[in-house]
């Protein structure tokens, strides 16, 4: 099965507005999730600045952007891809 | 500790001085006197003129009814030569090709206030490449008096020892390095906690190292490939403080950047990898930060954090370039951003003013 990739941006923007906290996520998936997610950190994704992309901090999930991240929303959404493979 | 640098005359003139007592009021004797001494150094004013006037305008500590500072005073030139001065403080200790080399002293007595006569030495020292001189306050001789083995305390006789093997171990030890490593072993002596100040000052004579540190992307394109080819060519070691910088260099080389999420940075972004340079980490957080600790003289536990590693090699380096790029982020104008970010320029103004004013680094700024 392909991975899912997370790239979480640690660029200055995403970093003040909360990135840091979504890294966590290494500690929290579960056994299942850590086979098949494979978490980056990325520097600045170039996100913050277009207006239109949203706001800080983004994480990129399989290549999709997910702007005003939080550890919730990521986990929301890896749970998604999962359960529609 | 006092440090000047006449830079016109190429003298640096250092002073360690240890006050009578403890606390706030030992400080205040011992900064008082650290200032006066240098400044009396570079003028170059009669030595028992000036132990005079100190002796006579340090304040009194009540108890003792004295105003009284030991203090050590190295001038060196940049031929290496040393005018040293040393007032009851532990014998300064040459170490030369891993030996504790002689120093010729010459006695001379002074009046000193109330005390009457003290003996003050003076000596010449020929400093050469690879030499070190390390000056100690009594708390690092007479640590661990008392312990096991240590009736009178380390001594200096174990001091220069021990400067010996640890210069004999690491050939390429900087004087922090050992004037740490000093300090630390006073500590240990004391088992943990020292009962006295603990000072060291240690003096290296080698070629300066040099470092180049980017940060920002340029004010225009075309000088993408000038700053990429800068860190491709320097000689020393290379860092680059941003992420925007650090993809533009990385890809003008066409090497990988690589960010490791296990390496969080502590409330810092994690710091990155490209092939071929020292360190690359965030920008202007980074560099805040790297400023608060340069000007709260912070050192000492280590946390592991990009803004520590990027201090502990400025700290290493002697002359340091600052490359900074002056485009204007647009992130940072938004007005909604939600902390007051500087301006890099002015940022690394004052890097350089901290940088050369409390670290006698020699800090050159090229804006692109
Ligand atoms: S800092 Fe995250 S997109 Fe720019």
């Amino acid at each position: 099965m392909k991975k899912i990739t997370v790239e979480i941006c640690t660029g200055t923007t995403c970093h003040v507005m909360g990135s840091e906290a979504i890294m966590e996520i290494r500690n929290m998936l579960s056994e299942r999730y850590k086979e098949s997610v494979e978490i980056k950190a990325t520097s600045c994704l170039g996100f913050c600045r277009e207006r239109q992309a949203g706001e800080a901090p983004f994480v990129k999930v399989n290549g999709r952007i997910v702007p005003e991240a939080s550890l919730l929303k990521v986990t929301q959404m890896i749970d998604e891809i999962e359960r529609g493979n | 500790m006092e440090k000047l640098r006449l830079e016109d005359q190429g003298r640096v003139i250092t002073a360690l001085c240890d006050g009578l007592g403890s606390g706030i009021k030992a400080h205040i004797l011992s900064t008082l006197t650290s200032t006066i001494a240098t400044h009396f150094a570079a003028s170059e004013s009669n030595l028992r003129r000036y132990i005079e006037i100190i002796s006579q305008i340090l304040p009194e500590c009540s108890e003792r009814n004295l105003g009284y500072s030991t203090f050590t005073i190295s001038d060196i030139d940049s031929s290496g030569r040393n005018k040293l001065i040393e007032f009851d403080n532990p014998s300064a200790i040459l170490i030369r090709n891993g030996k504790t080399e002689r120093i010729q002293r010459r006695k001379v007595s002074v009046k000193y206030g109330k005390l009457g006569s003290r003996e003050v030495y003076q000596s010449v020292i020929e400093m050469q490449k690879g030499d070190r001189l390390a000056i100690c306050s009594d708390g690092v001789t007479e640590s661990g008096r008392g312990e096991k083995g240590m009736q009178w305390g380390w001594e200096e006789e174990n001091l220069a020892k021990f400067c010996e093997r640890i210069c004999r171990e690491n050939k390429e030890l900087s004087a922090r390095q050992m004037a740490k490593g000093i300090v630390e072993a006073a500590i240990k002596n004391e088992g943990g906690q020292c009962r006295d100040d603990a000072t060291a000052l240690v003096i290296n004579i080698r070629r300066p190292k040099k470092t180049l540190l980017v940060t920002g992307p340029p004010s225009h394109k075309k000088f993408d490939a000038y700053i990429t080819d800068r860190v491709k060519n320097f000689i020393g070691a290379k860092i680059i403080c941003g992420g925007t910088t650090a993809k533009i260099i990385a890809d003008m080389l066409g090497r990988a950047l690589h960010t490791n999420p296990a390496a969080l940075g502590r409330g810092l972004p994690p710091a990155s990898e490209i092939e071929g340079v020292d360190l690359v980490t965030e920008g202007i957080l980074t560099l805040s930060k790297l400023e608060e600790m340069l000007d709260a003289g912070s050192s000492g536990k280590t946390e592991n954090t990009p803004a520590e590693a990027l201090m502990e090699l400025l700290l290493e380096s002697d002359i340091i370039t600052l490359i900074v790029g002056t485009k204007i982020n647009q992130t940072h104008h938004n007005p909604d951003f939600p902390i007051d970010v500087e301006i890099r320029r002015n940022l690394a103004r004052r890097l350089k003013r901290v940088l050369e004013n409390k670290y006698l680094k020699k800090v050159e700024i090229e804006l692109v």
